[in-house]
């Protein structure tokens, strides 16, 4: 980055977070990965922590959180570590792509993008269909049919 | 959508393929084998449309003999009842398919001498997914005692293998017809030791039934029945020779009805 860019970065004062659910984002994004629903999730923070928050709000911070780290770092904690190189190229197929916006890009979720890459690494890892016949009867058209009693008769 | 790209991605899978959206099970698809013309195939098949026809089973009969002249054709005897086929098409065989989905559990296929290649390209390239469906194959082939005839019925099985159930229906063209080709040749042996057909014997028949019959395009049935206008078919000497050759023959097919039945 341009050093003056870096410079009035370095002089912006840290901001706090505006979520509350800031503090608990790991413990979210890892309920999600494991399958938890929104709803699911506010119950639990409810529960536990003592939070008070509607499955939407979730939602948004979940969205939220995915999408910043998309833009910024293009690293995603769901990731499994097979899927990590076609994670990384299909992000870059998305991005420059000439059909898509790159807010369109980036708004898809990463777990839709971790599939897709899993996906493309199973297909890449399938080995290759062979086509073979079950041959159970041969026979060679360009042999004369030979008779057994012409065969017996040769051996006596 | 990345839902549909994964779904497009997964249409590879064999699990997709074969997984038919079409239920075609009880359905048979039964169809001439063999190179050689003249060997009675279109003779065996019209007597098996009697056959079911005894037994009020609807069948679709199909005839893919694109080259045969129309009066030895299975269109010549049930005009009106008969699809005429050209298989010689890149579609090849699709109208079983198309026919068994549409209609009667039964296709009866009336190949051509010259369907050899068009057949088996086509179970290559369609016979997986098809058999998926559900539907059943049955080939019959009609030995003589020329050896042509039972190296062109090998010919066909080596290309066929499993794929389908086979009758073989040993045609008497003389009165004392020697079928050593076929009961004797190593070859054929070692056909019959592998995939084990039925064998059906259709008994020599005698050309003044034979030889009208054809020309006039009559069947059995209606000779035993006296629906000719034919003169010389109402002989009452040929309608009872008439109905006894087909009392016999059913009870031949009958042998195979395991095959022959969806």
């Amino acid at each position: 980055m341009d050093s003056r860019f870096e410079a009035i970065l370095n002089s912006l004062p840290n901001k706090k977070p505006r979520s509350r659910l800031e503090p608990y984002c790991e413990l979210i994004l890892e309920m999600r990965k494991r399958g938890q629903s929104y709803r699911a999730i506010a119950q639990i923070l409810r529960k536990s922590c003592g939070l008070k928050f509607g499955s939407s709000t979730v939602n948004d911070f979940v969205l939220a959180h995915s999408k910043s780290q998309q833009i910024t770092t293009g690293k995603n904690k769901y990731r499994s570590p097979v899927a990590t190189s076609s994670y990384n190229a299909l992000q870059g197929v998305i991005s420059h792509s000439k059909d898509t916006t790159e807010s369109k890009g980036a708004a898809r979720s990463p777990k839709v993008l971790e599939g897709i890459a899993r996906t493309l690494k199973e297909l890449k890892d399938r080995p290759l269909k062979t086509h073979t016949k079950k041959v159970l009867f041969e026979y060679n058209p360009d042999e004369p049919l030979r008779l057994q009693h012409d065969k017996k008769l040769k051996k006596e | 959508m990345p839902e549909q790209l994964s779904a497009e991605l997964h249409d590879d899978n064999d699990e997709t393929v074969h997984s038919s959206p079409f239920n075609l099970s009880n359905k048979r698809v039964i169809l001439t084998m063999g190179g050689k013309g003249g060997v009675g195939k279109t003779s065996f098949m019209l007597v098996l449309a009697e056959w079911f026809q005894s037994h009020d089973i609807p069948v679709t009969l199909l005839d893919l003999d694109t080259e045969n002249r129309a009066r030895g054709s299975l269109k010549h005897y049930f005009d009106g009842q008969v699809t005429k086929v050209n298989i010689h098409t890149p579609a090849g065989l699709d109208a079983f398919v198309d026919h068994l989905a549409d209609g009667a559990p039964i296709i009866l296929g009336d190949m051509g001498a010259s369907a050899g290649q068009v057949t088996h390209v086509w179970f290559d390239s369609m016979y997986e997914d098809v058999a998926a469906t559900g539907v059943s194959f049955t080939a019959i082939g009609i030995v003589t005692p020329d050896p042509a005839s039972v190296e062109s019925i090998l010919n066909w099985a080596a290309r066929l293998q499993e794929r389908v159930s086979y009758v073989i229906v040993e045609n008497a063209t003389t009165h004392q017809a020697d079928f050593s080709y076929w009961r004797d040749s190593e070859q054929a042996q070692q056909f019959r030791n592998v995939f084990d057909p039925t064998i059906l014997a259709m008994e020599f028949r005698l050309p003044e039934l034979e030889n009208p019959a054809r020309q006039h395009g009559v069947t059995l049935t209606e000779i035993v029945e006296r629906r000719v206008g034919v003169a010389e078919l109402r002989r009452a000497s040929l309608v009872i020779r008439a109905q006894s050759y087909r009392r016999r023959l059913f009870a031949e097919i009958e042998k195979a009805k395991g095959l022959l039945l969806p």
